[in-house]
């Protein structure tokens, strides 16, 4: 929900594709908004006289379509998140990526190069995907109030800060932070013992929050307006950057429980015309241009480096699909409308 | 061939006159039909204009009655007391609600809100059935909604009005799923602040009520203050933002951005048919309303939205249709009888030419043809010259004739005697002998050469011999049967046909009679003078069936008569006349 608003707004301020120039090798990438804009492509045709040909979607659900057709067959190189990988690569679309073709991984954050850590791109101890960009989805605070940045979660929900703090208005991020906070093992799968007291906790949460916000420009506003002096950074760093922009300097921070976070990977298709030209692309992708204007023109974070300082030694929950999104829909929704722990858990 | 010559040019005039009444006709319906259609558009532009600045005053008074509703409610004093828990109150709160939703069909929720835990102390919900008191369990807690929030925030006796959103609230009832705006208030009691009254608007009822009597085919557009559709009339373009997407007025109509950037206060819109999109007219018209309401904790006010009504230019130009059929009747019927008008001119103007072409086709006939002569325009003038020629040629015919019959008759006839000449006796004599062969009757001819002519002529003058000449003529004139023939071949010959003899030998007779008249003496200028005859005789079908054959046969006999004694006659086949003298004196 959260990367469908942010891409979509971004897919309005693009063309759909840029159309490839010219006879010869043409490289057909399928990619989201911003993610390989024409600088790159041109630095890329001047390298390897070869032109590019992107094909942009702006979610999950247009990406699995453009895929689906010919398994995948309609282009050399793909972008998606990590889940979207793991499903590609299950399916038999995706071809082994060769760690040897791509010495610019040695420019990534070491979390980023321990793919193990990662799940859902590597599969049968084969690599299928190299991790672009992401986002964590850290805690926003107030330095005057906090000194030292909170620690934990838990400070959402401390009574002191009653009506000042934001959270996001996203049933699976809500039952993923409540799981954190409950300190479950994983924050995607809630047991069947779980789920009261989840939402006791949402509930809580509700209480003590000022509001639940959608877009990043309205948390910051009613972060200025309604002096908050927390907020759940759905958005991530990007929503620091926002309020510095306004003049509010705000403090980030990673808290001990961890934070969710999303990852985008490049991979390449099985049938892709040419897998070495593929992997110089990505090679070209992970280079400076094409993490520069990431950061500056889409605000989101490169691989290059970990966005937070500190944040090195916590822990990122890459989104996984959830056991059971229909049902935290239904009962966030509950939630959000005002009713009761009784009432949310009726079935 | 001049007769189609004639037609043609009528036809040509014809049709020429029509085709130009008939252009002029189209255009001036092409340019009224043009005219009437660019005034139908314009009329209804202004209608368009005038509907959305009414509606858009509705909206304005209509959001004024909810404003005054909601001040009702959040000073009515049961609020208060429901809100510090008053039993009672609440329930009178709840009937005062449930009135005021049968009523006000916009409304979709009337709450009281409180202001510590946020909770529903009262609420009245619009349902399927109507009204719907929530009860108990089911009132929710909603100090995390703006309108709680925002409305605490705002300074004593300050309105809110929330964005348009879809209302996400679960259990809201008709509300839930629905496009909605909440207007609040606070609910005080002296210095205290015990809660917010709300109400939910039903943004597509409150602008589908008010547009309850636009024509048919409008189509209602709402934006945002930022242009985000909120109405339109396809509802997947509708709340986009709600689907993680933009759709605004300014993308869809560039003209709309005047009215965000508040440089215009309306904008009139015509957007012509393009592939696939129906041509229309549209306006759209700033509604700025509320001016009281905050939208917020921050400094923003009042209530900004664009509304636009669009028409199908075919809708009104359906109008136009009965229009344009009037023109294209009031064109052909102007343009027949155009046709008509141009037909009987053309008739008009030719039946002239007509008639002087049918005074040339009969001239050199008899009887005169009528010509336009009493016209005073240039066919007129081209009769009456052609009258004048007319009647100058005739009399110059006439003279003609007469000079050529004068002519014809000098030709056949000797100028002196007046008789035939040899050129008519050449002439007649096989008509004469076929006459002849066809009544099977008898001819004759007599060639006469005078005896002693010569004489005359030498001693007396030829002024003389030719009086013997004429006297002689007059004789033989005289002397033969009326319907005989008389001819002077030349010089001193004579030649006298006879047809239709009937006795036999009545030729001899003739013949003798003949040389009695020649005889007979002469007086001319005193002078007693005297001739004689020498006469051959030739006989059809006696002595030849043709004119060269009796001739020759008549001279050989003539030449006989001479050689035998001259005065005498002599017949073809040799038998002559005896004593011609002493019967001449006998006779005589």
């Amino acid at each position: 929900m959260r990367r469908t608003v942010l891409r979509s707004l971004i897919a309005l301020a693009l063309a759909v594709a840029w159309p490839a120039a010219g006879a010869g090798e043409v490289l057909r990438v399928l990619a989201w908004p911003g993610y390989v804009e024409p600088e790159v492509v041109a630095e890329f045709r001047a390298a390897h006289g070869v032109d590019v040909e992107v094909t942009v979607v702006d979610n999950d659900d247009a990406l699995l379509e453009k895929m689906r057709p010919r398994a995948g067959g309609d282009f050399d190189l793909v972008a998606a998140n990590t889940a979207e990988i793991a499903r590609y690569a299950t399916a038999g679309w995706l071809r082994p990526i060769d760690p040897a073709l791509l010495p610019a991984r040695a420019t990534q954050a070491p979390r980023f190069r321990e793919t193990a850590a990662l799940p859902g791109i590597v599969r049968d101890g084969k690599l299928y995907g190299i991790p672009f960009t992401y986002a964590e989805m850290g805690i926003i605070y107030d330095p005057r109030v906090f000194p030292l940045p909170p620690d934990s979660l838990a400070v959402l929900w401390d009574p002191r800060y009653r009506q000042r703090v934001l959270a996001f208005n996203g049933s699976a991020h809500n039952f993923s932070l409540a799981a954190l906070r409950l300190g479950l093992a994983t924050p995607f799968r809630l047991g069947d013992g779980d789920w009261p007291a989840a939402v006791d906790l949402l509930v809580a949460l509700r209480r003590n929050a000022l509001a639940f916000y959608t877009q990043p420009d309205e948390a910051a506003d009613l972060f200025i307006r309604h002096k908050a002096v927390l907020m759940f950074a759905n958005y991530g760093s990007q929503q620091v950057k926002a309020l510095a922009d306004r003049g509010i300097k705000v403090g980030y921070v990673v808290p001990r429980e961890g934070a969710l976070a999303w990852l985008d990977c490049w991979a390449v298709t099985r049938g892709a015309r040419d897998p070495a030209l593929a992997h110089a692309f990505i090679e070209h992708l992970l280079g400076e241009t094409a993490s520069r204007l990431l950061e500056e023109r889409q605000g989101l974070s490169s691989t290059r480096r970990a966005a937070v300082p500190g944040a090195r030694e916590r822990k990122l929950h890459w989104l996984m699909p959830v056991e059971n999104a229909e049902k935290r829909s239904r009962l966030w929704q509950r939630i959000v409308s005002g009713d009761r722990r009784d009432k949310v858990l009726q079935p | 061939m001049s007769g189609g010559l004639q037609l043609s040019l009528a036809r040509r005039l014809a049709l020429a006159f029509a085709l130009l009444a008939l252009f002029a006709a189209g255009l001036t319906g092409y340019f009224a039909y043009r005219d009437s259609r660019q005034a139908l558009v314009d009329t209804a532009k202004e209608q368009l204009a005038t509907a959305t600045r009414m509606l858009s005053r509705r909206i304005a008074l209509t959001l004024d009655s909810v404003e005054r509703d909601l001040v009702l409610i959040a000073q009515h004093p049961d609020s208060a007391s429901a809100l510090a828990g008053d039993v009672q109150s609440a329930a009178h709160a709840a009937d005062l609600f449930a009135r005021m939703i049968a009523n006000r069909h916009a409304y979709f929720q009337i709450r009281l809100i409180a202001a510590g835990d946020g909770r529903e102390t009262v609420r009245v919900d619009r349902g399927p059935g109507g009204p719907l008191v929530v009860a108990a369990d089911d009132l929710q807690e909603k100090a995390h909604y703006p309108y709680v929030f925002e409305t605490l925030a705002l300074p004593r006796a300050g309105l809110y009005v929330s964005p348009a959103a879809i209302n996400r609230e679960h259990g809201a009832h008709d509300a839930e799923g629905q496009p909605s705006i909440q207007l609040a208030m606070q609910v005080t009691t002296g210095r205290q602040v015990l809660g917010v009254a709300v109400i939910n608007l039903d943004l597509d009822g409150l602008f589908r009520l008010l547009a309850i009597d636009l024509p048919g085919d409008t189509e209602l557009f709402l934006s945002d203050d930022d242009g985000d559709f909120l109405i339109h009339p396809d509802p997947q373009l509708a709340f986009a933002f709600d689907r993680g997407q933009r759709v605004r007025v300014q993308e869809h109509f560039p003209a709309t951005q005047a009215l965000f950037e508040r440089r215009a206060e309306s904008v009139n819109l015509q957007i012509d048919a393009s592939a696939g999109i129906a041509g229309r007219i549209a306006t759209f018209h700033r509604v700025d309303t509320l001016p009281a309401a905050w939208r917020g904790a921050g400094d923003a006010r009042g209530m900004h939205v664009a509304l636009g009504l669009a028409q199908p230019l075919s809708g009104i130009l359906a109008m136009g249709g009965e229009l344009a059929s009037n023109a294209v009747r009031n064109v052909l019927i102007a343009g027949l009888i155009a046709v008509l008008i141009a037909l009987v001119l053309a008739r008009a103007e030719t039946a002239s030419l007509r008639q002087i072409e049918a005074a040339m086709t009969k001239f050199g006939q008899p009887g005169a043809a009528p010509l336009p002569t009493a016209r005073q325009d240039e066919i007129g003038a081209l009769a009456r010259r052609f009258a004048a020629m007319q009647a100058q040629i005739r009399a110059q015919l006439v003279t003609l004739e007469a000079q050529s019959r004068a002519l014809d008759h000098e030709a056949q006839h000797d100028w002196l005697t007046g008789l035939a000449n040899r050129r008519n006796l050449i002439g007649f004599l096989p008509q004469a002998l076929a006459r002849a062969a066809r009544q099977e009757r008898r001819l004759a001819l007599f060639f006469i050469d005078l005896d002693g002519f010569k004489p005359i002529n030498d001693t007396h003058g030829h002024g003389t011999g030719d009086r013997v000449l004429v006297e002689i003529a007059q004789r033989l004139t005289h002397g033969v049967r009326a319907g005989d023939y008389i001819a002077r071949p030349g010089g001193d010959e004579f030649v006298v046909v006879c047809e239709g003899l009937e006795i036999p030998a009545e030729e001899e007779h003739i013949a003798d009679k003949l040389v009695r008249l020649i005889a007979a003496p002469l007086v001319i200028d005193g002078l007693r003078l005297q001739v004689g005859a020498s006469i051959g005789i030739a006989c059809y079908p006696r002595d030849g069936s043709d004119a060269e054959s009796l001739t020759g046969a008549a001279d050989r006999a003539m030449y006989a008569a001479k050689s035998a004694g001259r005065g005498i006659w002599c017949r073809a086949d040799g038998e002559r006349s005896t004593a011609p003298a002493e019967q001449t004196k006998a006779s005589t």
